[in-house]
C-alpha cells in the first residue's frame, strides 16, 4: 500500500484525535515499519488494518465508519494536490465515468506499483450511475467515503445505495441517483 | 508529560521517515541515471547501427528541413550525381531537376505539401555534376506534427538503367508498330474467347471498323461468309493448341464490299505458360485475288484456244489428208494405165507436189505436237545399223539424178541392237539427210555412224551428217533450228520447204536425251553432229537381208481382206489396190457394217479406217476382239488420217496390229499387208482344183499318196535350191527347178509354177539374176506347205 495512505491517516488521526491518539495507535501496533512512514514508501496493506483497528478500539467507532470518513478525508487531500485530474470536467457522473479509463492511468504515472480496486461502470440513464466495486482489499467502505467527496466536490445532490454483492465487502455495487 | 513522550515518538518516526525517503530518492535517482545512460548507449548503438544502413544502402537517402532543404544526406548520393555531400547539404532536390521537368516535379510537391500527403512517389531527371543525366524515382515523406509540416526524409533511386531499358522496350514497341503501320498490316488481338482486345489504325482502313466497332467483339461476326466464319473458328482451335498458321478469307467490309484477308495468326502465352488469346496480322489481298481470277480466267482461255487449235490442226490433217490421200491413189493407179511419156511426167508432176504437200502437213502437225509437249518417246529394241543403210539406200536412190554421192559410214564397234524411239531416229536421219540432199547440188552426203562412251546402261552414238551443199551464212546459223525460221527469206523461195525439218530433228534429240549442233562454211558444206544416248542390250544385228525390190503381190493372191472405210475416193483406191493384188475383198462403208460381215465370215486381214459414222475404228475393232469366231484374232490395221503420235499408240492399245497414215502408196499397203499375213502365216493358196480334178479325177487315195510324197521331199528340195541359189550355181539351181516344176503341179501349187518355171529359164541362160525369185519363192513356201497339208487333213 503507497506510503501516501499511511501517511495522510496518520495526519488525520493527528488532526482529528491529538497526537496522542496517533502514538497510542502507532505503538500499540505491531509495525514492521515503526511507523516511520513517507508518502514516496510502500508498505504492508497489514500494518493499515493494524492501525485502523486500534484507532477504532481508542475512540470506540466501528472499523468501517472510520473508513468511510478516512475516504471522504482523502479525497480531498487528491483534489488539493492535483487539481488537473479535475481539469475541464463538468460534473461528477463524467468524473466518475472516467474513473477507470482517466484517474486510475493517471494515478498509475505517479505510483507505478500501485495497487488500485477496479470499477465496472454503467450509465443506467440520464440520472442513474452504477458502480461495483471489486478489491481483495476489501475497502468498499473507504470508496464510498471517495464517492461521497467526489460528489460534495461537484456540489451536486445525488443519493449513494450500496449493496454487499460478495457479502464480505470484496463486491460491492453502488448505484447512484440524481435528486 | 504523556503528550510530550508522544510528541518525542512522533518526532523521531518523522525523523526516521525523511531518512527513509531521502533514501529512497537517491535510490530512484540513481534508477534514472543508470536508466538514462542505458538509454543513450542504446541511442547511440541505434543511430551507429542505422548510419551504416543509410551508408550501405544503394538509394540516395536524404532529410530535408521543413521547406525541403538537405539537412543530411548520404555518400551514394555523390556517387550517384557527382556532388560531394558538403556540396548538397542546404540544397534543395528541385535544384538539380532538369529543365524541361521542373515545372511538373515543382507541381507534384506543392500539391504534396497543400494536401498533406504523407508518403508520395515520383519518377524525374536530374542533371548529375558532369552534365550528365539520371533518373530518380523518388520516395517522399512529410514528417507532420500538429498539422504542420516540421521536415521531409526522402529515398531516392537510381532507376536510370531500367528507364532505359523501359525507353529500348518502348522504341522496340514502337519501331515494330511502325514497321507493321508501314507495312500496311492490320492488327488484331483477340483474348481466349476470341474477342477483340485491341486493333490498329490500319485495320480500320482495310475494313472500315474501327477498334470502338470491334473492341469486346468477336472480328468474325462481321464475316457473313458461312465459310470464312467456320475457317477463323478452326484456327481459334489451333491457336488454343498453341500452333500458328497463315490462311485466307474472304470477308466484308463495314460498307458492304467484299475484302479477301491472308491473315498470319499466333498464339500469346503469358509468363505461365498460359494461352491468353492470338494476335492476328491481316493482310488485303483482294488485288492479288482478282489478278488471280484474272490469270485464270486467261489461262483457261489460253488452254481453250490451245484446245481449239489443236482440234483443228487435227481436222485439218483429216481434211488435206484425205482428198490428198485420193489424189496420190489415182496417180499410182493412173500409173498403171499404160499413159504415154507426156502423161507420165504430167503424174510425175502431180505426185512430186502431192508428196510435198503432205510433207509440209505432217511437219506442221509434227512441230504442234511437240511444241505442245505432246510427241511421246516409245523405246522399242531395233537394229540402228539396218535402220541406217536403209537411209542411206533410200537417199542414195534419190540423188542419183544430181550426181550427188550419198555414203555411210558405219562404225564396226557397233554389233548389238539398242534401244531407244525407232521412229524419233529415223525422223531425226530423214529429216537432217533431206535437209543435205536439198541444198547440196554437187560432191557428196556423208552419213557417219560412231559408238560413243559407254555409261552405266547407256551408250552414246555419234551420228554425222555431212553435205558439200551451200553452207549457212554464220549470221542466220543461230536461227536455223527455229521453227519457221530458214537460214534467209530467200532460202523458202528458192529451195522450198516449211523450215520445219530441222527445228524437229532439234526437239526429236532432245527428247530423246541428245544434244545436236551444226558447224557450216558458205560454199563448202554444212555438218551436223549428234550425240543420242541409247540403252544397250545383248541382242545381236538382225542378218541383212538382200534389198531387191519383190513382186509381193502375186504372194498375197487369194487372200480374203475386210474393209471398213465411209470415204468413197478412199473405198475406190483401196478397191483398185487390192483388185491388182488379186486379193478378194469386201467393203463395208461403218463399222457396224463391218462387224455383222465379221460375225458372217471368216477374213485373213482387216483394213479398218479410224474416223467413221455409227461405230468409229476404235469401238469395231473392240468388237472385234470379243467376236466367238475366228475374227477374233485378226490381223487388223488402221487407216489413220493424221501422223499424230497419240494416235499411233492408241490404234496399237485398243488391239489394232498396225497403222498406215493416209495417204499412203500402194506398196507401203502392200508392205503392211503382207508384214503381217506372212508374220501370221496366213497367205493360203488356192490350190488348182481344176488341176486335181483332171489329173487324180475321183481318187483321192492317189491324190493323198502324190500330196504326202510332195510333202516328204519338199524340205529337202528347197534346201538344195537354196543351197544352189546363194552360190550361184547355175547348173544346179537348173536342175532343182526343173525337177520341181512337176511336183508343184500335182501338189495343186500351179500358182507358184511360173516361178520355177522362170528361175529355170534364168538358170539355164546361165543367167543368175534369179535371186528375187527365189526369195519369193522361199517366202510363199510356209504358207503353200499350210495349205497342202491341209488339203489332206493334216
Amino acid at each position: 500500500m503507497k506510503g501516501i495512505v499511511f501517511t495522510e491517516f496518520l495526519d488525520m488521526v493527528e488532526r482529528e484525535f491529538g497526537i496522542v491518539v496517533a502514538d497510542n495507535i502507532v505503538t500499540k501496533s505491531n509495525l514492521s515499519s515503526g511507523g516511520a512512514y513517507t508518502s514516496v514508501g510502500t508498505y504492508d496493506h497489514g500494518e493499515m488494518v493494524q492501525l485502523v483497528t486500534h484507532l477504532s478500539d481508542e475512540i470506540n467507532t466501528p472499523v468501517n465508519t472510520l473508513l468511510l470518513v478516512y475516504g471522504e478525508y482523502f479525497f480531498q487531500v487528491l483534489a488539493d494536490s492535483y487539481p488537473k485530474f479535475f481539469a475541464d470536467i463538468p460534473d461528477a457522473f463524467t468524473f466518475l465515468s472516467g474513473i477507470e479509463n482517466h484517474i486510475h492511468v493517471e494515478v498509475l504515472k505517479l505510483y507505478p506499483d500501485a495497487e488500485l480496486p477496479r470499477f465496472d461502470i454503467s450509465r443506467i440513464d440520464e440520472n442513474t450511475l452504477q458502480m461495483v466495486y471489486h478489491s481483495e482489499r476489501k475497502l468498499a467502505a473507504f470508496a464510498r467515503g471517495l464517492l461521497n467527496s467526489s460528489i460534495k466536490h461537484f456540489g451536486e445532490q445525488i443519493e449513494i445505495e450500496s449493496k454487499d454483492i460478495s457479502g464480505d465487502g470484496g463486491i460491492v455495487q453502488f448505484t447512484l441517483v440524481k435528486a | 508529560m504523556e503528550e510530550q513522550a508522544a510528541l518525542k515518538r512522533i518526532l523521531e518516526r518523522e525523523r526516521k521517515a525523511r531518512k527513509e525517503s531521502e533514501r529512497i530518492l537517491e535510490e530512484k535517482s540513481l534508477e534514472l541515471f543508470e536508466a538514462n545512460q542505458e538509454l543513450k548507449k542504446l541511442n547511440s548503438s541505434l543511430e551507429n547501427r542505422y548510419e551504416k544502413i543509410v551508408e550501405q544502402a544503394n538509394d540516395i537517402i536524404y532529410r530535408g528541413d521543413k521547406n525541403g532543404f538537405c539537412l543530411f544526406i548520404n555518400s551514394i548520393a555523390s556517387r550517384i550525381l557527382g556532388f560531394s555531400q558538403q556540396e548538397l547539404l542546404g540544397r534543395h532536390f528541385t535544384e538539380m531537376v532538369t529543365k524541361d521537368q521542373i515545372e511538373n516535379v515543382v507541381a507534384f510537391y506543392t500539391k504534396q505539401r497543400e494536401t498533406l500527403t504523407e508518403n508520395t512517389y515520383f519518377e524525374f531527371t536530374v542533371n548529375t555534376k558532369s552534365g550528365g543525366i539520371k533518373w530518380l524515382g523518388q520516395n517522399v515523406s512529410l514528417i507532420i506534427e500538429d498539422g504542420e509540416i516540421i521536415g521531409t526524409s526522402a529515398v531516392a533511386r537510381d532507376i536510370t538503367n531500367q528507364k532505359q531499358a523501359d525507353e529500348q522496350i518502348k522504341r522496340n514497341e514502337e519501331k515494330f508498330r511502325s514497321i507493321i503501320e508501314n507495312m500496311e498490316l492490320g492488327l488484331l488481338e483477340v483474348d481466349t474467347k476470341g474477342m477483340v482486345i485491341s486493333s490498329n489504325h490500319r485495320f480500320a482502313q482495310m475494313t472500315g471498323y474501327s477498334e470502338a466497332d470491334l473492341i469486346g467483339k468477336d472480328p468474325s461476326l462481321l464475316l457473313t461468309d458461312v465459310a470464312s466464319k467456320k475457317i477463323i473458328d478452326s484456327k481459334n482451335i489451333e491457336r488454343k493448341a498453341g500452333s500458328s498458321s497463315v490462311y485466307e478469307i474472304k470477308g466484308k467490309k463495314k460498307n458492304g464490299e467484299p475484302i479477301w484477308l491472308m491473315i498470319s495468326g499466333a498464339p500469346r502465352f503469358d509468363k505461365g505458360g498460359d494461352f491468353i488469346g492470338s494476335i492476328g496480322i491481316h493482310m488485303d489481298i483482294t488485288e492479288q485475288k482478282r489478278l488471280l481470277n484474272q490469270l485464270e480466267i486467261a489461262k483457261s482461255l489460253a488452254e481453250e484456244s490451245s484446245k481449239a487449235k489443236e482440234t483443228f490442226l487435227a481436222h485439218m490433217s483429216h481434211e488435206i489428208r484425205t482428198p490428198l490421200n485420193s489424189v496420190l491413189g489415182m496417180t499410182h493407179l493412173l500409173g498403171d494405165t499404160n499413159p504415154t511419156e507426156e502423161q507420165k511426167d504430167y503424174l510425175e508432176t502431180i505426185k512430186y507436189s502431192s508428196e510435198i504437200l503432205l510433207n509440209i502437213i505432217s511437219d506442221i502437225l509434227d512441230i504442234s505436237k511437240i511444241e505442245a509437249g505432246e510427241a511421246e518417246f516409245n523405246e522399242t529394241t531395233f537394229d540402228l545399223t539396218e535402220l541406217v543403210k536403209a537411209q542411206q539406200k533410200t537417199f542414195a536412190f534419190r540423188m542419183q539424178e544430181k550426181a550427188v554421192k550419198v555414203e555411210l559410214d558405219l562404225d564396226e564397234k557397233i554389233n548389238t541392237q539398242v534401244i531407244g524411239d525407232k521412229m524419233f531416229i529415223n525422223q531425226i536421219l530423214m529429216n537432217l539427210l533431206g535437209n543435205a540432199c536439198k541444198f547440196t547440188e554437187k560432191g557428196q552426203i556423208k552419213l557417219s555412224v560412231l559408238k560413243g562412251e559407254e555409261i552405266n546402261e547407256n551408250v552414246f552414238i555419234h551420228l554425222t551428217v555431212e553435205d558439200t551443199g551451200i553452207g549457212i551464212n554464220k549470221v542466220h546459223i543461230d536461227q536455223i533450228f527455229e521453227s519457221f525460221k530458214q537460214a534467209d527469206q530467200t532460202t523458202g523461195l528458192t529451195y522450198g520447204g516449211t523450215g520445219l525439218g530441222l527445228s524437229i530433228a532439234k526437239h526429236l534429240v532432245e527428247l530423246h536425251g541428245g544434244e545436236i549442233e551444226v558447224e557450216s562454211k558458205i560454199n563448202v558444206g554444212t555438218c551436223f553432229h549428234l550425240k543420242i544416248p541409247f540403252k544397250k542390250t545383248d541382242l545381236p544385228l538382225i542378218e541383212n537381208k538382200p534389198e531387191e525390190k519383190r513382186p509381193i503381190a502375186k504372194r498375197l493372191k487369194g487372200i480374203n481382206v475386210l474393209v471398213a472405210e465411209d470415204n468413197l475416193m478412199n473405198q475406190k483406191f483401196l478397191s483398185k489396190v487390192l483388185d491388182k493384188c488379186q486379193i478378194k475383198y469386201t467393203v463395208c462403208d461403218n463399222g457396224e457394217m463391218a462387224l455383222k460381215q465379221a460375225e458372217n465370215e471368216i477374213f485373213d486381214l482387216v483394213l479398218m479406217d479410224i474416223q467413221m459414222p455409227i461405230m468409229n475404228g476404235y469401238e469395231t475393232t473392240k468388237a472385234i476382239r470379243k467376236l466367238s469366231n475366228a475374227n477374233k484374232d485378226i490381223p487388223i490395221i488402221a487407216l489413220t488420217a493424221s501422223a499424230l503420235v497419240d494416235e499411233r499408240k492408241k490404234v496399237l492399245e485398243v488391239g489394232m496390229n498396225d497403222h498406215l497414215s493416209k495417204p499412203f502408196s500402194p506398196d507401203q499397203l502392200r508392205t503392211a499387208v503382207e508384214a503381217l499375213i506372212l508374220g501370221t502365216g496366213k497367205v493360203k493358196f488356192q490350190l488348182d482344183q481344176s488341176y486335181f480334178e483332171e489329173f487324180y479325177g475321183d481318187d483321192d487315195t492317189f491324190k493323198n499318196e502324190m500330196l504326202q510324197i510332195f510333202l516328204k521331199n519338199i524340205d529337202d528340195e528347197m534346201k538344195q535350191l537354196k543351197e544352189a541359189v546363194v552360190e550361184s550355181n547355175n547348173e544346179k539351181v537348173y536342175q532343182v527347178a526343173h525337177k520341181n516344176k512337176s511336183s508343184f503341179l500335182m501338189a495343186g501349187l500351179g500358182q507358184l509354177e511360173p516361178i520355177l518355171k522362170q528361175i529355170e529359164e534364168l538358170a539355164s541362160k546361165n543367167l543368175n539374176d534369179y535371186h528375187n525369185l527365189a526369195e519369193e519363192l522361199f517366202d510363199s513356201m510356209p504358207s503353200a506347205i499350210e495349205s497342202v497339208k491341209k488339203e489332206i487333213g493334216l
